[in-house]
């Protein structure tokens, strides 16, 4: 398909698009400077370096460096501005339900981050721009200096770029609806406590996956116990039940009051015709509504990682430790 | 030899087919998968149109972008087709559907359609995620000979397309064609070439031979809409004879060296023993020399007598449930589980490397995850064998509706071949599905 006697220029350029392809295969795309001494030669390679850098369609990056007389950084600048708006109206009504959860640990166990970002199709979530970009914000997520908190970090900086350009860098290449869907800090408690996270399904080797849980778990007793390894370990198998079983609420207190009620009419309605004496209804819908709990509220679950399923508060406190707080995101249903 | 065969209890399921071989006259001909509906059938048209086996039939799916005209790609080829009366002309809203399907009690979500061209029958996947194209794969649904990789001209390959083809590979597909979409819209010859350099490069990273993987230009709105007959119709055209030419028909089962996975064995006075099961492979000549092997428990044999449905047969072949008479051995020799092959052509194995998919709870999976040293029962072939599951590297634990990557070690050898589906279950419950990937032999 290709002619004979333009074989040895094609070669030339395919091994010029492969270090650039190669370059953009890793992490972030290099400074444009780098391509400087290339750049002279045409445009079809200004465009080749401009896509490495990018990711952007290859029209596009033809449009912008026209548009900035193929100066690259110019041209970048363009395409930061123009593509992430033309990509933005163009699917900001598609519906997102894919995508990618990440954690951030701080050294010591002390602090972590949540995040999750949405993309539309779970290809876009596995490619390397996409880890790269959820990891970006779980990190950026860390420096907050608030805890838990779901306002988007939009603004947060971190290695000169902010959330806001790096997602709006990674929309341009990957073209899809993404959006920061959730940004939670959870620290630990300052009496010998750990924060521990595990990431399900993750896209090895990084710590992005399809589900996460984070727990923060301190000591019972500040004086006896210090073995942080046994905490880590334990915290780790808590936060894998947790994206296990997915439960809604920490312990039955935690419950609002609302859906309490509606679950003890429920039941109620259930057993009403059932013409047994109120007082046995009553004990019959308590007996139910423990049920309930139980499959719902985490303390009162009983552990599916651990040996002999014990129930989790049991447990933890056999353990001598005891739960402060835990998060869990998932992008599957 | 049916009536003994019922008498004795065999399956119901071989039952049913053995009923169901009746009424084909006696020969299953589905090795040789040829299918084509026609309409025009009248006195059929009550229930479904008569299939026609008279060409080839080859499965391929679209992969790419959402952006980048998969869909419309789909409905342009329809069309194109369906004017040559080849197809039947879809409409976008028809293909874009991707129904949730059930296999084997699994739901993917699959669009599946068919169409043909003068030389074959082909039936085309499409599915809107990565996990949708794994389950499919995994359960057998829809295995896929080829495939044609959409990429539009104006975008050039994405972050995304390196995951289309890394899952191309993943998933087994031999051969790729691409089609660079919306060259319409792209009136730069160089550009053109860039991106098609692109695209071979990311083809050749993945290991597909991107120089020789034919890249056909178009344009699929322009086909479907019926405007520029160049970059519409006449690319459809020959982007489907470019399929034809350049994605291979897999080894028909035919054609393959004989295998049938035992079903059963009965002793019959006066004759022998007898061994029944489904070809699985190839076929088989009465005096051809087999072996059974499986369990630690292997034989040579000699093969004096094929029969199906109470009659003698020269020779069974795949698709047929047959009983087939082995000389020298006693019934107790031989267990359900073991295969009757052609003498060196398969091997044994304990070890194996899958990929697996653990049904959710409403799938009727399980409700709890696993965390390693999970020890199902698989069922391979006709098999039934302990073994353990080991996760691999970087996964600690695997959920219900996961597909994961996991090593297999069986308390017992028995036959495997890469390809191989099997079932787990647990508790008499279905619990996963999955494909053998790689297979450690034993020595």
């Amino acid at each position: 398909m290709m002619l004979s006697s333009s074989l040895s220029l094609q070669t030339a350029t395919r091994r010029l698009v492969t270090l650039a392809l190669r370059s953009s295969r890793h992490h972030h795309p290099r400074p444009w400077h780098q391509y400087a001494s290339v750049c002279q030669f045409s445009t079809m390679s200004l465009i080749k370096e401009l896509r490495a850098a990018s990711g952007a369609p290859i029209v596009d990056c033809k449009k912008a460096l026209s548009n900035s007389d193929n100066d690259l950084k110019a041209a970048l600048d363009w395409l930061r501005e123009h593509g992430a708006a033309k990509v933005s109206s163009k699917v900001a009504d598609r519906e997102a339900r894919e995508g990618l959860v990440a954690i951030a640990l701080t050294a010591q166990h002390k602090a972590a981050s949540l995040v999750a970002v949405s993309s539309e199709t779970d290809f876009a979530g596995r490619s390397q721009t996409f880890v790269d970009l959820v990891e970006f914000c779980a990190q950026a997520a860390l420096l907050q200096t608030n805890d838990t908190t779901a306002e988007p970090l939009v603004q947060v900086l971190q290695n000169d770029s902010t959330v806001e350009s790096a997602m709006s860098d990674a929309m341009v290449a990957i073209r899809e609806n993404l959006s920061l869907s959730h940004a939670t800090k959870v620290t630990a408690s300052p009496e010998g406590g750990v924060v521990v996270g595990y990431v399900h399904g993750r896209i090895l080797p990084s710590q992005a996956g399809t589900a996460a849980a984070l727990v923060s778990l301190a000591p019972l007793d500040n004086n006896n116990n210090k073995d942080t390894d046994k905490m880590l370990e334990t915290g780790k198998k808590l936060a894998m039940h947790i994206v296990a079983a997915k439960p809604q609420y920490l312990d039955s207190t935690s419950i609002p009051d609302d859906i309490v009620e509606a679950e003890r009419d429920l039941l109620a309605k259930q057993i009403a015709d059932s013409g047994k004496p109120p007082a046995i209804v009553q004990k019959i819908v308590n007996g139910r509504l423990h049920k309930f709990y139980a499959t719902t509220c985490l303390l009162q679950q009983s552990h599916m990682i651990e040996e002999g399923n014990p129930q989790i508060q049991k447990h933890l406190t056999s353990m001598g430790m005891k739960l402060l707080h835990y998060e869990l995101l998932s992008v599957v249903n | 030899m049916a009536t003994l065969l019922v008498r004795r209890g065999i399956p119901a399921a071989t039952r049913a087919n053995i009923r169901q071989f009746h009424l084909m006259a006696g020969r299953s001909t589905s090795v040789l998968p040829t299918t084509t509906a026609t309409a025009t059938d009248t006195t059929n048209q009550r229930f479904f149109a008569t299939f026609e086996r008279k060409k080839p039939h080859i499965n391929i799916g679209t992969i790419g972008h959402v952006d980048h005209g998969k869909t419309t790609l789909t409905q342009a080829i329809t069309k194109v087709l369906s004017e040559k009366g080849w197809s039947e002309a879809l409409t976008y809203e028809d293909i874009d559907r991707a129904p949730e399907e059930k296999t084997r009690k699994i739901t993917i979500n699959t669009t599946h359609l068919e169409y043909e061209t003068e030389n074959r029958h082909y039936g085309h996947i499409d599915c809107p995620g990565h996990a949708d194209y794994v389950k499919n794969m995994i359960t057998g649904a829809a295995q896929m000979d080829g495939g044609i990789l959409v990429v539009a001209a104006t975008d050039g390959p994405m972050p995304q397309t390196k995951e289309h083809i890394l899952l191309a590979k993943q998933i087994g597909i031999p051969n790729l064609v691409v089609f660079l979409n919306k060259c319409d819209l792209v009136d730069d010859e160089e550009l053109l070439e860039l991106v098609e350099m692109e695209v071979r490069e990311l083809l050749d990273f993945y290991e597909f031979d991107g120089e020789a993987t034919p890249i056909v230009r178009g344009s699929a709105l322009a086909a479907a809409e019926g405007t520029n007959d160049e970059l519409g119709k006449n690319a459809i055209l020959e982007l489907m004879a470019t399929v034809d030419e350049h994605i291979e028909e897999p080894t028909r089962d035919v054609d393959k060296p004989f295998l049938m996975p035992i079903e059963d064995t009965f002793s019959i006075a006066g004759r022998g023993t007898v061994v029944t099961g489904k070809v699985e492979y190839g076929k088989v000549n009465v005096g051809d020399d087999l072996e059974i092997i499986g369990y630690n428990n292997n034989h040579k044999t000699t093969i004096t007598g094929v029969e199906m449905f109470r009659k003698n047969l020269d020779y069974g072949m795949a698709g047929d449930n047959i009983g087939a008479l082995v000389r020298g051995l006693k019934r107790e020799d031989i267990r359900r589980g073991q295969v009757l092959c052609a003498p060196g052509t398969q091997k044994v194995g304990k070890k194996f490397e899958a990929e697996i998919y653990c049904l959710k709870q409403d799938e009727g999976g399980r409700h709890t995850p696993f965390v390693g040293k999970y020890r199902p029962q698989f069922y391979i072939r006709t098999a039934d064998v302990t073994g353990s599951i080991e996760l691999k590297e970087g996964t600690e634990m695997i959920m219900p509706g996961d597909n994961a990557s996991v090593d297999v070690e069986l308390i017992a050898p028995i036959v495997l071949e890469e390809g191989v589906r099997f079932n787990m279950r647990e508790g008499g419950m279905t619990v996963g599905t999955g494909v053998v990937t790689k297979v450690e032999f034993e020595k």
